[in-house]
């Protein structure tokens, strides 16, 4: 039987079918770790259980269900009776034991009725606003508490000496109630009455005959008085009536508080009034009613002393041979949990908290791996999980929930202790050193058996073996062996042996382990590279897949960047490059009045008739029409501002222009329309203006711009926006030099 | 087929089918019984959400649940059918009264507050019991409670938990593996 957190917690629920708790608590006898991790267990349901309860006041649980719409407000509020009344147990009576006073929680003897309230805490730790009066308390009777001793010496305290050794009463003998064993303790499976609140029934007093069954035991404290613990220390329980025996029985258990008083002192006062013995001498219970000797050893002392013999359920059974869809599901399973596991730990229940517990993350693996490793060096023979494991136990409940790797076991002393197992027969490979411990590495150091004879196998060391209360026998010499019949010639024979060989070989687990070079070793040369024609293994397909993966989504990716990088520095070129699809050209017109046109030569007026609004490319200079040519080629120049203004007829731009240096004649100004709605002014050997100035709001120009790229080779270029076809008269002004654009239209 | 069946099986006796709906148990049947384990649903919830206030919501909402669509058999699992409702009522936030949510909230006026008297005593302080609790999920930690604390058993508890007793059980044990180690780091 495997160690199974799962099947502990279900043992310790009592949810364990009976074969598997006897099979359990047979497995606890010899493994510690398993009793440890039973212990936390128990620990944590302790803990639990103690957690603070929770009370609803009466007058907000009639609101509440009010509001729920459960019950109606003119209803009566109902009184809770989340009570379950059982016949009060005869211990508790102080009817049993007349002159005792009554218990602090029982009520008064003129009441008629006594409810036992289930919802309390089993802990004993109920709330602490809860009162007799609004909610009827119950609290399992604890050994601390021990009602009957501090009542009995009250009681003693109370009445007068009389000097007679009383009789023993019969509930001053209680079972002690030890703490609960971990082989025989089992809380009750919960009771469908308990749990469906049977409403309170009235209480009878006379408790030979109660009005109810009683309850069944509850889960943390057996009742007094019924049927006495079986983990009882002594049994049965000594005379009473021998005052020498008494306080032994009834103290071995260790039922009393420190503080109380001894039971030596309860049997020498507790007398009834009158000297009267009105307590028999005999237990509440029969004799035969006894309960056995426990089965199980409770402490390591007791399995040590007491060697028990463990029932054993006959061989295993022999499984059935899976068939073909069981093999298939079983393949499939074990490729679906490595694939999973490989992914990811699969945190299932299969630890066991505490110490020797693995990790619970994916270090639990190496973890795992490593104490096995140590294990193995340490103990060859006790690699976990492959010597306990019983087969043919068909529970699926043990697949699965492994504990992992477990220290070596200890042998367990005594005649029974089983012959220590041989080392596994590890061999290393070729060139290899075996692993220390192992068969191998150990063979050296083992004096060589003669041959004919069985190798012994080393003795392992034991408590037994290093008091030496174990002393194998010494083997009888073996007798010598037949020697063998020559050979016969059998070639088919040595064909299938060899065949099997080969195939043993092939099929043998040879663990890997990093291959040992010797340092006299010559370099192994490289490998010859595959020719041309050999076809390249599985691997290297995916790698060459993955490769060519991996370039494709980078060339991708670099397409994708080089697109929007493209669009977001430079538009496309339009299809629409060319001259302005309508241009009416009109002969040039000569304004005479003109101020401008007066110091200069005559500007022209050209008409553009309507065009296409697209925007056009900068253009080179045979692309402009109506091109107008002004000034003599003059240098040195550079434009200082952009003037607008405008006038009744037209609006005017104005290039002032300063000397840079020497500057002589008028710089070359070309000016022409590149589209219906693109005037272009293209100056040579004039440095550019750093701003195009400030534009009015309401003009036919719409913005004025520097070109990047000139039209003209070595010229500045500005790009004058049209907000539709204009005609424009051109000239210089001199003093200071300037040109001046006069837009019409 | 059921002609033929007919045809086949002469009808030599009177085959009584129970057409009837199952007998829904009324509210005050469902009032009492709430009446009775209130006590131990509040506590429950308290543990399991980690706070009285969302448990007195969760629990409210759980037995309204309960109320609009009653077990059939109240009396039989009753008790399991409010663990179930308030388990659910807190693993899927469904408070009483519904908190408002969405737009629609600024335009309508809340319900009433609810308010319960409840006295959590040690319930509602934090120790470290309680913190390594909260650790432990959310499924886990309704079995361990449901176990430890309502002392179900593991049918039950699949009843309550919508799950097989096995699953019950393995949750059972996992939250106390998980819980004990927590514990015992923390506890330190």
């Amino acid at each position: 039987m495997k160690c199974s957190l799962l099947v502990l917690s279900s043992y310790l629920d009592g949810e364990l079918e009976s074969r598997r708790q006897g099979e359990l608590e047979a497995h606890l006898v010899g493994c510690q770790r398993c009793r440890a991790g039973l212990g936390y267990l128990r620990e944590e349901v302790e803990r639990i259980s103690s957690l603070g309860r929770v009370r609803v006041a009466d007058h907000s649980v009639q609101a509440m269900l009010v509001h729920l719409g459960l019950v109606d407000e003119d209803d009566a509020p109902v009184e809770r009776t989340t009570a379950v009344a059982v016949a009060e147990p005869p211990w508790l009576t102080h009817d049993a034991l007349p002159g005792w006073p009554p218990p602090p929680h029982a009520p008064e003897p003129d009441s008629a009725e006594t409810t036992i309230d289930m919802i309390g805490s089993a802990a004993g730790s109920s709330g602490e606003g809860d009162s007799p009066e609004e909610r009827p308390s119950f609290r399992w009777v604890t050994p601390a508490d021990a009602p009957t001793l501090e009542h009995a010496s009250a009681a003693a305290a109370a009445l007068p000496e009389t000097g007679d050794r009383p009789e023993a009463p019969p509930t001053v003998y209680e079972p002690p109630p030890l703490p609960p064993p971990p082989f025989t303790w089992r809380p009750a499976p919960p009771s469908p009455e308990r749990d469906q609140g049977v409403p309170a029934v009235p209480f009878s007093p006379d408790a030979t005959s109660p009005a109810v069954p009683p309850a069944p035991a509850p889960e943390l404290e057996p009742p007094r008085g019924a049927d006495p613990p079986s983990p009882a220390p002594e049994w049965p329980p000594p005379a009473l009536d021998d005052p020498d025996q008494a306080p032994s029985a009834v103290h071995s258990g260790g039922a009393f508080p420190p503080g109380g008083p001894e039971p030596s002192e309860l049997l020498d006062h507790a007398t009834a009034p009158g000297g009267e013995p009105e307590m028999t001498a005999s237990p509440p219970w029969a004799p035969h009613d006894a309960p056995p000797e426990p089965v199980y050893p409770l402490t390591d002392d007791d399995v040590l002393d007491h060697p028990i013999a463990i029932e054993r359920f006959g061989p295993p059974r022999q499984a059935n041979r899976p068939n073909l869809f069981e093999r298939l599901r079983d393949r499939l399973a074990t490729r679906r949990a490595l694939a999973r596991s490989a992914a990811a730990y699969d945190d299932t229940v299969q630890i066991v908290s505490g110490s020797g517990a693995p990790l619970r993350f994916g270090r639990a693996r190496l973890e795992v791996e490593r104490r096995r490793q140590e294990t193995l060096r340490m103990d060859p023979g006790a690699v976990p999980g492959d010597e306990f494991a019983e087969p043919g136990v068909d529970d699926a409940l043990e697949d699965d929930l492994g504990l992992g790797p477990l220290p070596p076991p200890a042998m367990p002393l005594g005649p029974s202790s089983p012959m220590p197992r041989p080392a596994p027969r590890v061999s290393a490979l070729g060139g290899q050193m075996p692993l220390p411990g192992t068969a191998d590495a150990s063979g050296p150091l083992r004096p060589l058996s003669p041959p004919g004879h069985a190798p012994v196998p080393p003795p392992r060391h034991t408590l037994g073996s290093a008091l030496g209360d174990v002393i194998p026998p010494p083997r009888p010499p073996m007798p010598p062996a037949i020697p063998p019949l020559p050979p016969r010639p059998d070639p088919l024979g040595e064909a299938l042996a060899d065949l099997d060989r080969e195939q043993g070989a092939a099929n043998e687990h040879r663990p890997w382990r990093p291959r040992e070079i010797p340092e006299d070793a010559e370099p192994v040369a490289a490998p010859p590279r595959p020719s041309a024609g050999q076809v390249p293994g599985p691997s290297q397909l995916r790698e060459g897949r993955r490769l060519l993966a991996l370039f494709g989504a980078a060339t991708l990716l670099m397409l994708v960047v080089g697109i929007v990088s493209g669009r977001t520095t430079s538009p496309l070129p339009s299809s629409s490059t060319s001259a302005p699809s309508a241009r009416t050209a009109t002969p040039p017109r000569t304004q005479a009045t003109h101020p401008a046109a007066k110091a200069s030569a005559a500007p022209t007026q050209i008409t553009l008739g309507p065009s296409a609004q697209a925007p056009q490319p900068p253009a080179p200079a045979g692309a402009l029409t109506g091109i107008k040519v002004l000034g003599d080629g003059g240098s040195g120049y550079q434009v200082r501002d952009f003037r607008y203004g405008i006038h009744p007829g037209d609006f005017r731009i104005v290039l002032d222009l300063d000397a840079a240096g020497t500057a002589s004649g008028a710089p070359k100004a070309t000016l022409g329309f590149l589209d219906a709605t693109t005037l272009v002014v293209v100056l040579d050997g004039v440095v550019a203006a750093g701003s195009t100035g400030q534009l009015p709001s309401s003009n036919p120009v719409v913005s004025v711009t520097l070109m990047p790229q000139s039209p003209i080779a070595g010229g500045t270029a500005y790009q004058i926006k049209l907000a539709h076809p204009v005609t424009f008269a051109a000239g210089y002004a001199t003093s200071p030099l300037r040109l001046v654009i006069d837009i019409a239209g | 087929m059921y002609a033929a069946q007919q045809a086949r099986v002469p009808c030599t006796h009177t085959v009584m089918i129970n057409v009837a709906a199952p007998v829904l148990p009324d509210a005050s049947a469902l009032a009492d019984l709430v009446r009775g384990h209130l006590d131990d649903l509040f506590t429950y919830a308290t543990h399991l959400v980690g706070g009285v206030d969302d448990a007195v919501e969760f629990v409210a909402g759980g037995i309204y649940h309960a109320s609009r669509y009653p077990p059939a058999r109240l009396q039989a699992d009753g008790r399991i059918a409010l663990y179930r409702a308030v388990t659910r009522a807190c693993r899927q936030e469904q408070r009483f009264p519904p908190r408002p949510h969405g737009p629609a909230r600024f335009f309508k006026r809340s319900r009433a507050p609810f308010h319960v008297d409840v006295d959590s005593g040690d319930a509602a302080r934090i120790n470290t019991v309680k913190r390594a609790l909260m650790t432990v999920a959310f499924e886990r930690r309704a079995a361990l409670l449901l176990r430890d604390l309502g002392g179900l058993g593991y049918r039950d508890i699949g009843m309550a938990l919508e799950c097989s007793p096995e699953a019950a059980a393995r949750l059972l044990a996992g939250a106390r593996r998980e819980f004990g180690t927590v514990y015992r780091e923390i506890a330190i």
